[in-house]
């Protein structure tokens, strides 16, 4: 087991060097393609202290989902343990790009109400329209019910959309790992109990624990080296989880993210460089989940990625408080919006919740330990 | 938790009233008035709604104005109130007198106004909304509503009583509240202080929302009441009473 160590923090240290040595390059390309943060349908933006953010690179996530990709490709491709979570991330990392491109070059959406549809339905001269509409109601209506866990988007993939594609990317994952790859991935571990082989349920499971994670890590990631500054203990925790299990492959798949991760939150502290994006938000959540599964931390999930969970829990308390009882709850949701319009500067927020980020995952490795 | 002085509103709702006529809010201005009735926005929040706390106006006042990139600070109460307007918050009449009856009730006995409300509303599904949305749920209506209060002659009027105008406007569907904070008797007439949420066509685009007035009444008639607002004397309501809450009395 010792032996396997010098490796794993090799390979940190090797692809936070690559990503120290691609990034100024990246940045580059990113202000040169045009790929940075809009200005318009941002209410972020409207804070005064955030006014700067405007047009700093975004899709800075590439760096970190290009190494991590590459170098398990060539360095540490195990078709049990690193194909899957390598396959989940490039998924999710995808649909973020997507999201990306279409936010920075994409044309603002017209999105219509329940209520309009209806009365299309009813007025429009072309049966084939009332028709088409009719067909599409119940999905005109998933696409208004999910609007409420959303900001008042312009472009971009849109909630319904994203959740969609983020459950179809699960559901493949899930297949792949339920059908494809054995008990091994069946079974979910309960810290001071033991193996709980949770059959078929690990499908739905899989499916939501991907799909909610990868938002959780999205969610997280709007503020100068919040996201990438928290994800380096949680990859870190699961790298050293993966080595005290002795799963070397998934320890050092880990460690590699750590390591880029490490270069990427240093040129995206304040003032940031670059932005990760969804492309790295949504692909480094969906790794985070899948890492989980594989390291057998499922159950430890909520206290090592206790911020992101937080942040994305106080994003369905937002939404619940304003549709279910007509008040606001925090002042703006993420939490860490909240916090900053209280007061706290962006790096006391940032600071803190790293502070507490880490407590947490420290709790989690130590309870993993069990 | 007692009441000192009958006649006089509690201190909470006298608190209530006053950071609705001062806004914790920039350059402190009234609250601007706002029915939901043509705007018909649903499942949002109440303060979208025009029926906002003073707190909950002035907070969504400062998010919107993040949002527009507009400066609260040097804004004079006129533009800030202007500004309220444009991004349509404020209060309706039924939403001020549900705060403000709710500290009454509050001070007076402890208890929650809405736990004590039968709503108007049926079913299992209405009524769980009217649980969980009070104040969107206690119209003037609901107020009137003879489950809710009893009708009382004005000479026995004291302060948290409301006085109901009720099937008014011209298409005869609109409803109004008044809250009375202080009760003044000499001989046979009854001075009643007041206020409510209201716009009078004289307020033109800006001037209307919260605001306090008095009314002397000579006996029991309210036909008969001196109005410092004389729109409330002239009202076409069909029915105009004053009213004491259950919620009161029990």
């Amino acid at each position: 087991m010792k032996q396997a160590l010098p490796l794993i923090i090799g390979s940190a240290l090797s692809a936070c060097a690559m990503s120290l040595a691609l990034a100024p390059t990246l940045i580059r390309s990113l202000a040169r393609l045009g790929i940075v943060r809009k200005n318009d349908g941002d209410h972020t933006l409207a804070l005064e202290s955030r006014q700067d953010k405007a047009n700093t690179p975004v899709m800075g996530g590439v760096l970190v989902i290009g190494i991590v990709a590459i170098f398990t490709y060539f360095f540490n491709w195990d078709r049990s343990f690193t194909w899957v979570p390598i396959g989940v991330m490039l998924l999710s990392a995808g649909l973020g790009a997507v999201d990306d491109l279409l936010n920075v070059f994409g044309s603002v959406r017209r999105q219509r109400t329940l209520s309009q549809t209806i009365k299309l339905i009813r007025v429009h001269k072309a049966w084939y329209v009332r028709l088409w509409l009719s067909a599409t109601l119940p999905w005109t209506l998933i696409k208004r019910v999910t609007t409420v866990f959303g900001s008042k988007q312009r472009r971009g993939v849109l909630v319904h959309e994203k959740l969609l594609l983020q459950f179809a990317a699960g559901a493949i994952s899930a297949w792949w790992i339920y059908w494809k790859l054995g008990s091994t991935w069946q079974e979910i571990y309960i810290p001071f109990s033991g193996f709980l082989d949770i059959g078929i349920l690990i499908v739905p499971l899989i499916i939501l624990v991907v799909a909610f994670t990868a938002n959780a890590v999205n969610v997280s990631d709007g503020m100068d080296g919040l996201a990438g500054g928290m994800l380096i203990p949680t990859f870190g925790a699961l790298s050293f989880l993966a080595w005290a299990s002795n799963y070397n492959s998934l320890a050092i798949l880990n460690a590699v993210t750590a390591g880029s991760l490490i270069a990427y939150t240093y040129f995206n502290i304040k003032p940031a460089r670059f932005q990760m994006g969804d492309v790295g938000s949504l692909g480094l959540g969906g790794l985070l989940a899948i890492n989980a599964l594989a390291t057998n931390s499922m159950a430890i999930l909520p206290l090592i990625a206790f911020m992101f969970y937080a942040e994305a829990f106080s994003v369905i308390i937002q939404a619940i408080g304003r549709h279910v009882f007509g008040r606001r709850v925090f002042r703006m949701a993420p939490i860490h919006h909240h916090l900053e319009l209280s007061g706290w500067s962006e790096e006391k927020t940032i600071m803190r919740l790293w502070v507490i980020h880490l407590a947490f995952v420290m709790v989690g490795v130590w309870v993993g330990l069990h | 938790m007692h009441q000192v002085n009958p006649d006089i509103i509690e201190a909470g709702a006298r608190s209530v009233i006053d950071r609705y006529l001062f806004l914790p809010v920039g350059a402190h201005p009234s609250c601007p008035y706002f029915n939901n009735r043509r705007r018909g926005t649903k499942s949002n929040l109440r303060v979208l709604v025009g029926k906002g706390t003073p707190e909950e106006i002035s907070e969504e006042c400062e998010i919107r104005a993040l949002q527009n990139r507009v400066s609260i600070s040097v804004l004079s109460v006129e533009g800030l109130k202007e500004f309220m307007i444009s991004q349509d918050l404020g209060v309706d009449c039924s939403g001020f007198a549900y705060h403000v009856l709710t500290a009454t009730l509050a001070e007076r006995r402890g208890r929650r106004l809405a736990s004590l409300i039968q709503t108007r509303r049926q079913g299992f599904i209405g009524k769980t909304i009217a649980k969980l949305r009070p104040a969107e749920n206690i119209g003037v209506a609901t107020l009137a509503d003879e489950r809710n209060s009893v009708e009382i002659k004005a000479s026995e009027a004291s302060a948290g009583d409301i006085v109901t105008f009720m099937g008014a406007g011209r298409d005869g569907t609109y409803n109004h509240v008044i809250v009375i904070t202080k009760v003044e008797r000499k001989e046979a007439a009854t001075r009643l202080s007041y206020a409510h949420s209201y716009a009078w066509p004289e307020d033109g685009s800006f001037g209307h929302g919260v605001r306090e007035g008095t009314a002397v009444i000579y006996g029991d008639d309210l036909g008969t009441a001196v109005w410092s607002e004389p729109g409330l004397g002239t009202m076409n309501a069909k029915e105009r009473s004053v009213r004491r809450l259950r919620a009161f009395m029990e």
